[in-house]
């Protein structure tokens, strides 16, 4: 079962029923409906070939926009985000300094960009595409381009393309655009371009690679005003750390690469000829918002299936031994995904185990996930990536908030889900479980928060706004865990009617963080904005701690309570401007236990008790819920005269033992 | 009058190495209890930075027997200043190891040579500057050794780029030609301690003699490589015993009965070694040292 053969050989008997069983249901439809799922605002045709030589794609689009708005409109901006890769003068380069995610900018001939050479009011709009179109047909948009720069004063940056039409398309109307581009793909340092593998073979990674339209959202959609006089195009700069936004459609795709290639891409592979050494493939999606395609000789494929969905493992020779792993991943994820927030209406996932800067990351039915060469099975790092980027299946792309400006929407309503899933399929040690050391995925991202300068940077803040470096945290570590605070407080049940209610409510409609807020608060039956302001839109952080524990014999019997003899007294400290509804758990010497709330408000408070036992313990927030507490150490606390030195005795035997064996080692050197 | 001291098979090596071993006790409590105070002094300092981060938290005994990142987190946040600090102080430990083993190894190769006619101390009194410059001479070869493979790294890398070459070179070659490189140096290190002491010869002779020890008596390495693997479990058991399987001290002596055994093994090693090395240069002397040099041996045979 060694080569991509044998392993179609292996499955294919299973597909052949499953194709079957899809054909029959479906007739190969890639969605689940017979409906369009969302409100298809784009449609594009594209016949494009990868030259492998030159690194770049080039071809046809054809694409066909509807204004949703109800007055005309007489201006288009797309994203051309390759050209954050065009040179050294991009806001992406100025603000990454030519890294990203620890890949550096390649040398020379490794720069992108996208150039278009026909873009073209479309004559005959309902015909497909015609790569031969001659160019005096239709109306030349081609001088009418120009860059903007929305975000910043950079005028070198041209990521963002205005194109000023000659006549306004009416309401509800649509237009029709032919283009001729060639995109130069980049050495891959951030998610999209060429990589050489072990084999010296590329790996293309084509992602973000067409002129694609941006959003035009009309009025009461996202923070347009209700009552404003008309729409507006948002359309923002690639920029370091943002990620992407665009409207759902239809993608009917066709690639040619070189015969010995592999090939995979978002959604349904409708047909593959060969011919003359030449491999054509032509894929369609529907109600995606985005099409990426991956080609590389080396792939090993690898199939198998989950209820309607077909999945498919384009991996690395190196990484065969893992193919399974992939798998019972991307199930588990599948499986976990449509209990807690949805169906997943796509008939197909492809898993990329791709090359370097191109792994983990998110396009509509399809993911890059990677492994290293016999990865342990203690280090759930394949499992992970697998799962957080098919999660991004629901929040980037059915949900398809916008990432430039909301990016917490994405990646930290997903790491919450992400965390929550791995530490109830794994358990314990969900990350890593080697020898006695646990690190489980809830307690990991909530430390990256607690321990990592916590009352900076806000969830809901622009990504490229961030100035102090604090995207990731405040877009993922910190979210989950707010979320995970907020599912305490609520109660998972709630929880997870929120999040189902969500995502029922919102799919296919960019939701922001004011709608979430507004379906939280109608599940949960409560005013949300002491929590949201805090912890969303702000940077407030606490830590409630026993400041002092004391308890003392009282000689008379107090009035109240006849049998009291002893009173105690714990007072409370709150430092931080967060505020958050507290429990205080006090145990006693014969081990009963007393609890009390307060509302967290107070910078301190002293807390009395009176009964026939001495306090012992105080502790708040016992059953730990409150995960945005930075240090719940100083949440605990006994009596001086009960003081526990275990911890440190252990501590101390077993390093005792270790620095032995050390020196044992270390003399065998010398 | 007999050759009694006919070379020996690896098997009687090893059991002349064992009685030699149970027969010194006191040297091997002093090798034991060395490191064992070792241990307890570098870890008062974590002892009480532990505490007094822990004990009036009432998470003291939950953190004792599980793993909570979280609370650590917390605890490293009040104790890893103190801890930093310490540890930076605490870097005097290796050339003091460094020494110790010089002059440790040179004191029981003088006492168990002479069968306790002259002390582990009196040993070290006499031959230490010349086996910490032997030591320190021994370092060369050690840098060599990280040279060598340093350029073994650069060129596999060159002729097996990518992950799976990465992972046979940085995974297996480089720790198992330290381990292999390291023994082998050791292995000599311990012939020329023997021709410094016993053998009585300059440090420049001794050195020679020990590096070619190995080549010129195969047995050496067949000893060597028989107590590397006792040694190896000996040290992986204590490992291995961990003490949340048990109660808190009656795992961590378990634990030092392992280490103590394993510093009767450097005994035991030395002692077998020393059979070696005797029997070798027996059977090299001509006929009339060999009768010189009988009565030591009718002693030793005695034991
Ligand atoms: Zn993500």
């Amino acid at each position: 079962m060694n080569t991509r053969v044998s392993a179609m050989l292996k499955i294919t008997i299973p597909l052949l029923a499953a194709a079957f069983w899809i054909q029959g249901a479906n007739a190969r439809q890639a969605t689940i409906s017979d409906e369009p799922l969302s409100d298809r605002r784009v449609a594009y045709t594209m016949h494009v070939k990868l030259d492998p030589d030159s690194k770049t794609v080039s071809g046809t689009q054809r694409l066909t926009w509807r204004n949703p708005d109800s007055v005309p409109v007489d201006e288009l901006q797309f994203h051309l985000y390759l050209n954050a890769f065009k040179n050294e003068n991009s806001t992406f380069m100025k603000e990454s300094g030519g890294q990203h995610r620890g890949f550096s900018a390649g040398v020379q001939d490794s720069w992108g960009g996208v150039d278009i050479m026909r873009m073209q009011i479309a004559a005959d709009p309902v015909a497909d595409v015609s790569p031969t179109l001659p160019p005096e047909t239709g109306l030349d948009l081609l001088d009418r381009i120009r860059f903007i720069h929305p975000d910043d004063d950079n005028e070198l940056d041209q990521t963002v393309m205005a194109v000023s039409l000659p006549y306004s398309v009416q309401p509800g109307e649509s237009i029709t655009l032919d283009f001729d581009f060639e995109s130069r793909l980049p050495e891959i340092f951030s998610r999209t371009g060429w990589k050489t593998g072990e084999s010296g073979n590329p790996f293309f990674m084509v992602a973000q690679w067409f002129p694609k339209i941006a959003v035009y959202e009309i009025p009461g959609q996202r923070y347009v005003p209700e009552d404003a006089q008309k729409g507006r195009w948002n359309a923002h700069q690639f920029h370091e750390n943002s990620e992407f936004y665009a409207d759902f459609g239809t993608y009917d795709v066709t690639i040619s690469v070189p015969e010995s290639y592999v090939l995979g891409a978002t959604g349904l592979l409708e047909s593959e000829e060969i011919t003359d050494g030449i491999r054509t493939v032509r894929y369609i999606a529907d109600d995606v918002h985005d099409f990426a395609w991956t080609a590389s000789p080396d792939f090993l494929v690898y199939t198998d299936q989950w209820e309607h969905v077909a999945l498919r493992l384009l991996i690395q020779p190196a990484h065969q031994a893992q193919a399974q792993r992939h798998f019972d991943a991307a199930k588990v994820a599948l499986e976990y995904y449509a209990e807690w927030v949805g169906e997943y209406p796509y008939t197909t996932l492809t898993l990329v185990d791709g090359i370097g800067g191109a792994n983990g990351m998110e396009y509509p039915t399809l993911i890059t996930c990677g492994t290293i060469y016999r990865l342990p099975k203690w280090i759930r790092a394949l499992e992970i990536v697998t799962i957080h980027e098919f999660g991004h299946q629901y929040f980037y792309g059915l949900l398809a908030s916008n990432e430039f400006e909301e990016a917490w929407l994405d990646e930290g309503v997903n790491s919450y889900i992400e965390t929550r899933l791995v530490d109830a399929e794994y358990g314990p040690g969900s990350v890593i479980d080697f020898a006695g050391f646990q690190l489980t995925d809830t307690d990991a991202q909530r430390i990256a928060y607690t321990k990592n300068s916590p009352s900076r940077g806000a969830l809901f803040t622009n990504s490229w706004e961030y100035p102090f470096g604090d995207y990731n945290k405040a877009s993922y570590v910190k979210p989950a865990t707010v979320l995970h605070t907020l599912e305490r407080y609520l109660g998972w049940e709630t929880m997870r009617e929120f999040l189902k209610t969500y995502y029922d409510t919102w799919r296919f409609r960019h939701p922001t963080t004011r709608d979430l807020q507004d379906v939280a608060e109608a599940v949960s039956e409560q005013d949300l904005d002491w929590f949201f302001d805090q912890y969303v839109y702000g940077t407030a952080t606490f830590d409630y701690k026993i400041y002092s524990l004391s308890t003392r014999r009282i000689d008379t019997v107090d009035e109240d309570d006849a049998s009291a003899m002893y009173e105690s007294h714990v007072t409370i400290e709150r430092t931080g401007d967060g505020v958050f509804p507290q429990i205080l758990r006090a145990t006693f010497r014969d081990g009963s236990e007393e609890i009390r709330q307060w509302s967290g408000e107070e910078t301190w408070i002293e807390m009395v008790f009176r009964s026939d036992e001495p306090l012992v313990e105080a502790f708040i927030d016992p059953e730990n819920r409150i995960l945005l507490d930075t240090n719940r150490l100083n949440n605990r606390r006994i009596l001086q005269v009960d003081a526990d030195s275990s911890l440190a005795r252990t501590a101390q035997l077993r390093l005792i033992s270790f620095i032995q064996q050390l020196l044992v080692v270390f003399s065998g050197i010398f | 009058m007999s050759f009694s001291r006919s070379p020996r098979n690896s098997y009687g090596l090893f059991r002349q190495g064992i009685s030699t071993a149970t027969r010194r006790p006191r040297l091997v409590g002093l090798l034991y209890g060395v490191n064992l105070v070792a241990g307890f002094m570098v870890t008062i300092p974590i002892y009480l930075a532990l505490n007094s981060a822990t004990a009036t938290t009432g998470f003291s005994s939950e953190l004792a027997t599980q793993f909570d990142i979280t609370l650590w987190a917390d605890v490293m946040e009040d104790a890893l200043p103190t801890l930093a600090g310490l540890f930076s102080q605490r870097f005097w430990i290796f050339p003091v190891v460094f020494l110790w083993k010089a002059i440790a190894s040179i004191g029981i190769i003088s006492t168990l040579y002479s069968r306790g006619l002259q002390s582990f101390w009196q040993g070290v009194g006499e031959y230490s500057g010349r086996a910490i410059v032997l030591a320190l001479a021994f370092l060369v070869p050690v840098a060599a050794l990280g040279v060598g493979i340093a350029i073994s790294v650069f060129i596999l890398s060159a002729i097996w780029p990518g992950e799976v070459g990465e992972f046979w070179i940085f995974v297996v070659f480089i720790p198992v030609s330290l381990v292999i490189g390291l023994s082998v140096l050791d292995l000599m290190h311990d012939y020329a301690r023997m021709e410094l002491v016993i053998g009585t010869n300059t440090v420049g002779k001794s050195m020679l003699s020990g590096v070619l020890w190995p080549l010129r008596h195969f047995n050496s390495i067949g000893l060597y490589a028989g107590w590397f693997v006792i040694a190896l479990i000996l040290l992986a058991i204590p490992t291995m015993i961990d003490v949340r399987t048990g109660g808190l001290w009656g795992v961590f002596i378990l634990q030092q009965l392992f280490l103590f055994a394993r510093a009767g093994v450097t005994v035991a090693w030395f002692g077998s070694e020393i059979d070696l090395y005797d029997t070798a240069l027996t059977a090299e002397l001509p006929a009339i040292a060999r009768v010189e040099a009988e009565p030591g041996f009718a002693e030793e045979n005695q034991l």
